[in-house]
């Protein structure tokens, strides 16, 4: 925790018009994102775990610059961010959860991935070319001369999503927001595209916000962890020490709904009850409470809890913990 | 239920497309069998085969099934599209992928149900069947007040648990689950699956379970089926295969999904793409991308070997149980 962080974000914020009652004047808000932070060390990664609905997407674009927060701050690299700063969109990239959506059907891949150093104005035409090559031929996609005058719809989901990463890291960027990028994958090719993404990482040193919802990838993924329930960060951490001694009933509830081969887990009940809903104009108690299988009385009575150190890098939003 | 030598292909602008070449497996009652394999692999065609819901350019080229059902051994393949709709439903009932999709938007999801009950059993009462949709319910998690509601009311996961309570609605003797959880969350996906597998113990109902991911179709099968280039690679006792597969290719997807507990180890991956299936590779459809292939792979197709009476593994080379794996 010494050196400086690379992206620090404090309470980060996003709500979104619900739709509410008919000719009601008052208009319900959706906490998509309700007041979060985290530091990301340099070089180091953060996962962001949750189901579906609880942000972790939002809180990915805020960061990515796609989406203004309501309220809340972000610094990157001891700087307030700025997404007006051609400069800062070079070092902060992004990739998408679906390989098919994200590449402009009407660029060759070659043309794709030239395409942010032409914005950047990096190098001469034949640099570029030179770059775009060996970006490919980084990412396994060989021989080049094949792939580069080569339309997305003619390259398989996996091929098309290594295309999304060479041009994530074409920029030499220093932050990545990987949104569930191998989600929508093959189970063979995801093991390979999250190692290809790991070795990118470390050999050039880039940090990632790595969202997903498979918390057996994220720490495969990053070294911290986050846990996100409706919009707030429930317990956060060093992934080991999150996974091995999980402190916020969710946390545990997640973890023992993980799928092993073992026939006899499906007999246990999941520590958790009733059903996800959504933070439309959330009640002031703890946001976990309907779930809670170990809630008191108490809990209701006082507001959300903060996030609260219980161990060495280790927070957790809970009364009980 | 017993399946013998599956052919089948697709008619393409480009030719026919080999889907299936050549699957035998046989199922018992009360068993659970897991088909795994990579998307295009012929796991998700198999199974609409069996009920006979391919689209209209697949074509079956050879191949038999029999199935018991409760008026004697049919061939589903055979037989007249009359006796495949009594089938269907009453005797093999299906659970899709997409139940976000599968039920019409425009009737309330109860009377969904029921008319196949309806259908099936023409001389039931309304109450009767009524009565029996909420037990349904009721049985797969939930509240029988919801039978009056109609599908946009249903989260992805109540949608899932209503499509099951319809598959069981005719109390089949086999139901084939493809994918059934793949679009939800852990948490709903745990609850789900639990449901599932107490409701099939319960009724003591065969199921074929079809997924892509090995760690699910472990904790629902009894026996697994891994699937390659449209055929079964390896078949054998689930708690075998999971820890220790002999095709290299299973050894693979065992290892490719990450893990929660003990040490971290990297993530086994496999070099290249699954087959293009207008050009299947020569000799073992699996040797361009094996860690372990060698020359012979490339000339001959390996055939199936049993490696214990009910483990059989079609590859030149398995691996050794119990060794070093690489």
């Amino acid at each position: 925790m010494s050196a400086p962080a690379i992206l620090e974000a404090r309470n980060l914020s996003r709500f979104f018009d619900a739709t509410g009652r008919w000719l009601s004047l008052k208009k319900p808000k959706l906490h998509a994102v309700d007041g979060i932070s985290f530091d990301i060390p340099p070089g180091k990664s953060l996962a962001l775990v949750g189901e579906s609905g609880c942000g972790k997407t939002t809180t990915g674009r805020i960061v990515a610059g796609l989406c203004v927060p309501d309220s809340g701050s972000l610094v990157f690299g001891g700087k307030p961010m700025d997404f007006s700063d051609a400069s800062l969109r070079k070092s902060v990239q992004m990739i998408f959860q679906d390989p098919y959506e994200s590449l402009n059907p009407r660029m060759t891949i070659g043309q794709s991935l030239q395409e942010p150093l032409q914005i950047q104005k990096i190098g001469s035409r034949a640099e570029r070319r030179d770059r775009v090559e060996r970006a490919l031929e980084e990412m396994g996609l060989v021989p080049v001369a094949q792939f580069v005058d080569r339309y997305p719809h003619e390259l398989s989901g996996g091929q098309r999503q290594r295309v999304a990463i060479a041009r994530a890291f074409i920029l030499d960027p220093e932050f990545v927001v990987a949104d569930e990028p191998t989600s929508m994958l093959d189970v063979s090719i995801r093991a390979e595209m999250s190692n290809r993404m790991l070795r990118m990482a470390e050999q050039r040193g880039v940090s990632f916000l790595y969202i997903t919802h498979d918390i057996a990838i994220a720490r495969y993924m990053a070294a911290q962890i986050a846990i996100m329930y409706l919009g707030k960060i429930v317990e956060r951490g060093d992934t080991e020490s999150v996974l091995s001694h999980p402190l916020h009933p969710y946390t545990r509830a997640l973890l023992e709904a993980v799928p092993t081969p073992d026939p006899a887990a499906l007999e246990k009940d999941l520590p958790i009850q009733g059903s996800l809903s959504k933070p439309v104009d959330p009640p002031p108690f703890c946001r976990f409470f309907d779930r809670c299988v170990s809630r008191q009385p108490s809990c209701k009575e006082k507001p959300h809890p903060n996030l609260e150190q219980k161990a060495t890098r280790h927070f957790v939003a809970c009364y009980l913990a | 239920m017993t399946v013998e030598n599956l052919v089948l292909g697709y008619q393409t602008p480009h030719g026919s497309l080999p889907a299936l070449a050549g699957v035998s497996f046989s199922l018992l009652p009360g068993q659970v069998f897991g088909l795994v394999g990579e998307s295009g692999c012929g796991k998700s065609t198999l199974a609409l085969s069996l009920l006979r819901l391919l689209p209209p350019n697949a074509h079956m080229v050879s191949g038999e099934c029999f199935f018991h059902s409760s008026s004697g051994l049919v061939n589903l393949v055979a037989s007249s599209e009359k006796q495949m709709a009594s089938v269907r439903w009453k005797q093999i009932s299906m659970i899709f992928q997409a139940a976000m999709n599968a039920f019409n938007p425009v009737y309330r999801v109860g009377e969904q149900i029921m008319e196949a009950l309806r259908k099936h059993f023409p001389h039931q009462s309304h109450a009767k069947n009524r009565e029996k949709v909420a037990q349904l319910f009721e049985m797969v998690g939930l509240e029988p007040e919801r039978m009056q509601q109609f599908p946009h009311q249903f989260s992805g996961g109540m949608k899932q648990r209503a499509m099951i309570a319809m598959a069981l609605s005719c109390e089949p003797s086999l139901v084939i689950a493809d994918e059934p959880t793949t679009a939800l969350d852990v948490i709903v996906q745990h609850r789900i699956l639990a449901g599932l597998k107490k409701i099939q113990r319960l009724k003591n109902t065969s199921m074929i379970y079809v997924s892509h991911d090995m760690a699910v179709v472990s904790q629902m099968s009894d026996r697994i089926a891994v699937m390659y280039a449209g055929k079964i690679v390896e078949c054998g006792p689930a708690a075998v295969l999971s820890a220790n597969p002999s095709h290299p290719y299973s050894h693979v997807l065992m290892g490719a999904f990450p893990d929660i507990h003990g040490p971290k180890k990297p993530l086994k991956s496999l070099g290249g793409e699954p087959p293009d299936p207008f050009r299947l590779p020569s000799g073992c459809a699996f040797h361009p991308r094996c860690p372990f292939s060698q020359e012979r792979c490339a000339k001959e197709e390996p055939v199936p070997v049993a490696l214990s009476p009910d483990h059989v593994v079609s590859c030149h080379f398995p691996l050794e149980r119990k060794e070093g794996y690489p």
